[in-house]
């Protein structure tokens, strides 16, 4: 299954590498009745589709671009193309990892356009930078540190420090633990092999708790900053 | 016994609980006697718990219905038609 044209190519398409029976992924799709009737023109049928996975497509780009108004444009783009293309769409993969690989292409594309002043962002999605991470912080965190914040409070601490994650973890974390993709599939949608994707989640997920551990580490014990490992 | 490099290579395995029966023993192992690894390991685990638990976000509605609008204007495309779009 190919991203629609007009998308640039993923850098890693290792989603086509292995197809699966249409019919095994159409049992196994929630998505396939919607998709069938989308298919057919049926636009009420494509609605469901964007509100199941608008937020999803949204994170994506939210997580590559760092900008809400780039993510709002590449949501529109993405959903766009996605329903002028989605007759093309076999079910050779999920319709989520398709969508989201319109999407990754719609971020790398905003990217592109935006290089000349941000192009530490393209750069910095493309480059291979997977050296073991040391954590730093190693006092403890209070027992229970969803107590400390209200709800919306901890929202707000927890999307701030996500954004300040370079793009290529950001984007990991966002899939894998605000959307709670499976591994296999988070890899599939990002054109990432599984091992890559774990070893980003990996990194992620502890640069985020160094960004978090001011927030949430005891504040009677001086001790046990120095870095470890 | 097992490094402490080893336990962070194995960490996110260890999170996901995507590891062997032996391992996690040889990892709780060095847990126990680790105390810079056990913190590390648990505002990990306490980390993606949280990050969990901030999930339902939802898109405001409008958001849909721009993108409904914009695709009506756009016009099918393949979508029902069976036609290459140019």
């Amino acid at each position: 299954m190919e991203p629609p044209k007009g998308t640039p190519p993923m850098d890693s398409p290792s989603l086509d590498a292995a197809p699966v029976p249409v019919e095994a992924v159409l049992r196994k799709d929630p998505d396939a009745p919607d998709v069938a009737r989308a298919q057919t023109g049926d636009l009420e049928a494509f609605e469901a589709l964007v509100k199941r996975h608008g937020r999803r497509v949204y994170r994506v780009l939210l997580g590559m671009t760092g900008n809400e108004a780039d993510a709002e444009d590449g949501m529109q783009n993405t959903f766009v193309k996605a329903y002028q293309h989605i007759g093309e769409f076999h079910g050779d993969s999920k319709f989520s990892s398709w969508l989201t690989r319109i999407a990754m292409n719609e971020g790398l594309e905003i990217l592109r356009r935006r290089r000349s002043k941000v192009q530490k962002s393209l750069v910095e999605w493309d480059a291979e930078d997977e050296e073991r991470f040391r954590p730093r912080s190693i006092r403890p965190w209070e027992e229970d540190p969803e107590r400390l914040y209200s709800r919306a409070e901890m929202r707000e601490i927890v999307e701030r420090e996500i954004m300040k994650l370079p793009a290529k973890y950001r984007v990991v974390v966002m899939l894998r633990d605000l959307e709670q993709l499976d591994t296999q599939e988070a890899a599939a949608a990002l054109g990432l092999n599984v091992a890559t994707l774990k070893t980003r989640l990996l990194r992620g997920r502890l640069m985020l708790r160094e960004a978090l551990a001011p927030y949430f580490r005891q504040k009677s014990r001086p001790d046990g900053e120095a870095g470890h490992a | 016994m097992l490094s402490c490099k080893d336990l962070l290579e194995e960490l996110g395995n260890y999170l996901d609980d995507e590891v062997s029966v032996d391992l996690r023993r040889e990892l709780e192992e060095h847990l126990a006697e680790c105390r810079p690894c056990k913190v590390v390991a648990d505002s990990a685990r306490q980390t993606v718990k949280i990050v969990t638990g901030c999930r339902s976000f939802e898109l405001p509605s409008k958001f849909s219905a721009k993108i409904m609008a914009k695709i009506r204007a756009a016009g099918p495309g393949r979508a029902g038609s069976g036609e290459e779009e140019s």
